[in-house]
């Protein structure tokens, strides 16, 4: 991996997806449960937990990055726009530095959906062969 | 930058990354006398490091840190040269 090395991957808002993150956590607030009161509040919808996506930055850590053995050491992430259940996801990564004494990648990240609205962003490092 | 400025500098850091207010870094110091100095934090410090001076260390430099003041000597030699 090296500087402006580019990741894409794709991710979709499941019903399972957001029903176990719900179940696990023990997350229930109407924000993210109640599509009524949700639409009082100017969504379209219930909106999706934003850790949904933090959870989503796992897998691409574990799963889609060329080198194995990665793990987080930081993640920064904001949540600028809602997401919806079965909203389509793309992911974009971009390594901007190595720290090649310690193995450690720093990346800046943020999802986008089918409209081209990035509905959060943020950074990540990330050490390899951990 | 001089040695004191380049402690002090790192005294920030490790106050920052170890979520520590109380650190006070002394040329001697090791891993040993700071609790939350683990292998974890170490290499965050060490990132930290080298983003605010602008440097970065080899592995063998960072290998033969025994304390502060050989880390403190290390970035002394980078930001001068």
């Amino acid at each position: 991996m090296q500087k402006g090395d580019v990741f894409i991957e794709k991710l979709k808002i499941t019903d399972e997806l957001r029903d176990g993150f719900i179940k696990l956590f023990d997350a229930h607030a109407a924000i993210h449960t109640n599509a009524e009161y949700a639409q009082k509040r100017k969504f379209k919808s219930f909106i999706i937990h934003g850790n949904v996506l933090s959870g989503f930055i796992s897998h691409f850590v574990d799963e889609c990055l060329p080198e194995k053995n990665a793990m987080c050491y930081a993640q920064n992430i904001k949540f600028s726009k809602p997401v919806y259940l079965h909203d389509e996801l793309t992911f974009h990564a971009e390594i901007k530095a190595i720290h090649d004494s310690v193995n450690i990648a720093e990346l800046d990240f943020f999802f986008e959906n089918t409209d081209k609205v990035k509905v959060a962003k943020g950074d990540l490092l990330i050490g390899i062969n951990i | 930058m001089n040695q004191n400025e380049i402690l002090a500098e790192c005294n920030k850091i490790f106050i920052d990354q170890l979520d520590n207010p109380s650190i006070v870094l002394k040329r001697e110091t090791t891993a040993a006398d700071i609790d939350e100095w683990d292998s974890l934090n170490h290499i965050q410090i060490i990132v930290a490091i080298e983003k605010r001076f602008k440097i970065r260390f080899t592995s063998s430099e960072i290998q033969n840190f025994k304390s502060v003041g050989d880390m403190c000597d290390a970035i002394a030699k980078k930001v001068t040269a």
